[in-house]
C-alpha cells in the first residue's frame, strides 16, 4: 500500500492490519467461514496530531482500535509504534509499550469495574509497573482527577455514584496517568448526552494541547469527527477507502462513499436545499465481501471494471488518499 | 412498624454517607427476616456444638449399661463403682450423683443430648470444610475455564461431565472398603464428586464478564492475567457462587448423613448426626422415636437454616433488586 512516507515523525504506523474472526461450526467445531472485520487497513499518525476514522456500524473502527493495542489479536499486518513492531513485541516488552499507549472506552458504564473504589482503579495502572510509591501514586490520582475536572475527594467513591460524563472522565483519567503518548479514543462521547460531549471534546482537546498527546480518535458522527481531528479516515466493509486532512475531507470529498456520509450529516438550518445522497440496500457481511470495489453493489457511480478490480487506495491528491477507480472532487 | 420505617429511611437516603457495595448487601440481607432469624438459629447451634459438650455430664461414649432405650428426661443415679466423664483422665461427676437423660439413651445406654453435640462437631465441620474447599477448587477451576477458553475448557469442562456422570454412593462403597474411612478422608472424596457445581456457576459467569470493557481496560495497562481474574473478574462473579455455597450446606449435610446411614460416613463410636441415625428400623421408630427424632431434627433445622441463609444472600446479591 502507498501509505508509507516512512518519516520518524510518525508516532504510529499502521500497514495492511488484518483480523478474520473465525466462525466455527459443525460437529468439529472446524472454522467455516471467517468474519473479515479489517482487510488491510494501513494509516500513520504523527505525534501531537488526531487522527479521526468514521465509518458505520461494523465497519471495523474499533476492532481497528483494539487491534492496534493488541487487545485482540491479529491475523495480520503491521502496526509500528515509534517504529517497534507492536503486533510482534515480546510480553515484557509489551508490559512497557502499553505504559505509552491507551484506550478510552465507548461505555462509561461497563468501562470501571463497579467493585473496586475510582482511585484505585486509576491508579492501576501505576500499581501495575510497580510506579512510586503508594503516597506518590495517591498524589499522582488527585492531580490526574484534578486535571479531569473532578477532585480527589472523589478517589474513595464507587462508580455508581457518578454520571455518565463523570465516569468518562474518569476513564480518561485511568489513562492520563499512565502518561501515555497515544490514547485511542474509542466512541469516547457516543453514549453521552450532547451538553456532555461538548465538555469532554474540549478536555480531551485541552490535553492533547498541554501535554502533547497524540489521539487515534474513532467515531460515528462526522461533525463530533471534524471538531476534534486534524486528518480524518474513512473505513467501510474493514477497508480504508478514503483518508485525507480534515480540510481536505470535508470540503472536498472523493469516494462516493464519503460523499453520502456527508451529505447525511444534519445542517442547523432548515432552509438549505441540498442532495441528499441515499445509498440503496445494506451493508454486505463482512463474511462474504463482494468482489473488487467492496462499495460497487450500492455505489450509483459502479461501472463494470467495479466488479472485477479492487481499486488501489492512492494518493490523488497531496495527502489524500482514495480507494476508488472514479475518485473525483 | 419496621416496615414502615425502611420506607422512611428508603425515601431519605443520607449525603454524606458512601453506599459501599457490600454494605448494601448487608443491609439488603437484614430485610429479610427468615434468612436472619436462620443466622441466630445457626449461631445459637454453633455455639452449642462447640462449648455444650464442655458441660455436659456424660461422655460421648460413656453408657449406661443397665439404661438402654430410656425415653427423654429419665433419671439415673450414678452407680457406686462407676465415675463418669472422664475426659481426660479427669473425673468431674462425683459417684451416686443423679444426672437426667433429658433427650433419653440410645440403644447401648449412650446420653442422646450428648452424643447430639458432639456429632453437631462433626457433621458441621464436615459441612463447612467440604463447602469451602469444593467452592475454593470449583473458583478456580472456573475462571480458568471460562477466562482462558479453547483446550483449557474443553478440558475441564469435560472432566466436569465425567465427574458428574460417576455415581457418587457405589464408588463411596467401593473406596470404604479399600482404605480406612476418616473424617479427612471423607472431606476429601466429598469434596472431589462435588467441586463441579461451583465451577460451572463460575464459568458461566466468567464469560460473560471477561467481554466488560474493564477487563479490556486492564488489560490495556498491561495487566497480567492473574490480575485480571482475581482482581476483577472472581469479586464481580462471586455472588452466585455464594449463594451456592449456602445451599451446598445443607447438601452436604444431608450427603453425610445418608452415607454414615450407610456406614461409609464417620465411623462409629464417634457420632455424626448421620450415623446417630444408623440403623434406625421400624421398631426405633415406633418404641424409642427419640432416637431418630431429635438427629433428625438437628439434620433438618441446619439444612433449613443454612437454605434460608442462602435464599436471603440471593436476594441481597442480585444487583437489580435495588431496594
Amino acid at each position: 500500500m502507498t501509505v508509507s512516507n516512512s518519516t520518524s515523525e510518525n508516532l504510529l504506523e499502521v500497514r495492511n492490519l488484518k483480523k478474520y474472526f473465525p466462525i466455527k461450526g459443525g460437529l468439529m467445531r472446524r472454522t467455516v467461514a471467517q468474519v473479515k472485520a479489517l482487510d488491510g487497513v494501513s494509516f500513520s499518525i504523527k505525534k501531537g496530531e488526531t487522527l479521526g476514522l468514521v465509518g458505520e456500524s461494523g465497519c471495523g473502527k474499533t476492532t481497528t482500535g483494539r487491534t492496534v493495542l493488541r487487545l485482540i489479536p491479529p491475523s495480520g499486518g503491521e502496526v509500528l509504534f515509534e517504529g517497534q513492531d507492536v503486533l510482534k513485541a515480546s510480553s515484557s516488552r509489551m508490559r512497557t509499550l502499553r505504559r505509552d499507549m491507551q484506550i478510552v472506552f465507548q461505555d462509561p458504564y461497563a468501562s470501571l469495574n463497579p467493585r473496586i473504589p475510582v482511585g484505585q482503579s486509576i491508579a492501576e495502572g501505576l500499581t501495575i509497573h510497580n510506579i512510586g510509591t503508594p503516597k506518590e501514586r495517591l498524589d499522582q490520582v488527585a492531580q490526574v482527577l484534578d486535571r479531569v475536572g473532578l477532585n480527589s475527594g472523589h478517589m474513595r467513591r464507587f462508580p455508581h455514584e457518578f454520571s455518565g460524563g463523570q465516569r468518562q472522565r474518569i476513564g480518561i483519567a485511568r489513562a492520563l496517568v499512565m502518561q501515555p503518548k497515544l490514547i485511542v479514543c474509542d466512541e469516547p462521547v457516543s453514549a453521552l448526552d450532547v451538553s456532555i460531549q461538548a465538555q469532554v471534546l474540549n478536555l480531551l482537546n485541552d490535553l492533547q494541547k498541554d501535554l502533547g498527546l497524540t489521539y487515534l480518535f474513532i467515531a460515528h458522527n462526522l461533525s463530533v469527527v471534524e471538531h476534534i481531528s486534524n486528518r480524518v479516515g474513512v473505513m467501510y466493509l474493514g477497508r480504508m477507502v478514503e483518508l485525507a486532512s480534515r480540510d481536505q475531507l470535508f470540503r472536498k470529498p472523493m469516494h462516493p462513499y464519503t460523499k453520502a456520509l456527508m451529505s447525511a450529516i444534519p445542517l442547523p438550518d432548515p432552509t438549505i436545499k441540498r442532495d441528499r445522497i441515499i445509498l440503496e440496500g445494506d451493508v454486505p457481511s463482512p463474511v462474504n465481501p463482494p468482489s473488487g470495489c467492496r462499495f460497487h453493489p450500492r455505489c450509483w457511480l459502479a461501472q463494470d471494471i467495479c466488479k472485477h478490480d479492487d481499486p488501489i487506495f492512492e494518493e490523488k491528491e497531496p495527502g489524500h488518499f482514495v480507494a476508488c477507480h472514479f475518485a473525483q472532487g | 412498624m419496621a416496615v414502615s420505617t425502611t420506607q422512611v429511611e428508603a425515601h431519605e437516603p443520607k449525603k454524606e454517607e458512601y453506599e459501599r457495595p457490600w454494605l448494601e448487601v448487608l443491609k439488603r440481607f437484614t430485610r429479610h427476616r427468615f434468612a436472619v432469624g436462620s443466622v441466630v438459629v445457626l449461631s445459637l447451634m454453633i455455639l452449642a456444638v462447640t462449648f455444650g459438650p464442655l458441660f455436659m455430664p456424660f461422655g460421648e461414649t460413656d453408657s449406661a449399661v443397665t439404661k438402654k432405650d430410656q425415653p427423654p428426661g429419665t433419671e439415673y443415679t450414678l452407680p457406686k463403682d462407676l465415675y463418669y466423664n472422664s475426659i481426660g483422665g479427669e473425673v468431674r461427676t462425683p459417684k451416686g450423683t443423679t444426672l437426667t437423660f433429658w433427650l433419653g439413651s440410645d440403644n447401648i445406654g449412650r446420653d442422646l443430648l450428648t452424643r447430639l453435640l458432639y456429632a453437631g462437631r462433626v457433621s458441621l465441620y464436615i459441612a463447612v470444610a467440604v463447602t469451602l474447599l469444593s467452592e475454593l477448587i470449583g473458583i478456580i477451576v472456573g475462571v480458568m475455564s471460562g477466562y482462558f477458553g479453547g483446550l483449557v475448557d474443553a478440558f475441564a469442562m469435560r472432566f466436569v461431565d465425567f465427574l458428574n456422570t460417576l455415581p457418587l454412593l457405589p464408588i463411596l462403597l467401593i473406596i470404604s472398603t479399600i482404605l480406612e474411612p476418616t473424617i479427612n478422608l471423607l472431606i476429601l472424596i466429598l469434596v472431589f464428586f462435588s467441586w463441579t457445581g461451583g465451577a460451572r456457576l463460575m464459568r458461566g459467569q466468567i464469560l460473560s464478564l471477561r467481554e466488560q470493557e474493564y477487563v479490556s481496560a486492564s488489560r490495556a495497562l498491561g495487566a497480567s492475567n492473574l490480575r485480571i481474574m482475581f482482581r476483577h473478574l472472581v469479586p464481580n462473579a462471586l455472588a452466585p457462587n455464594i449463594v451456592n455455597a449456602s445451599l451446598a450446606l445443607s447438601g452436604v449435610m444431608i450427603t453425610e448423613a445418608a452415607l454414615s446411614f450407610l456406614g461409609f460416613g464417620v465411623k462409629l463410636p464417634a457420632a455424626s448426626w448421620g450415623n446417630m441415625l444408623k440403623g434406625v428400623n421400624t421398631t426405633i421408630l415406633e418404641k424409642y422415636t427419640w432416637q431418630a427424632f431429635f438427629p433428625g431434627l438437628a439434620i433438618f433445622i441446619c439444612s433449613l437454616c443454612f437454605n434460608f441463609i442462602g435464599d436471603g444472600l440471593r436476594d441481597a446479591l442480585d444487583p437489580r433488586a435495588k431496594r
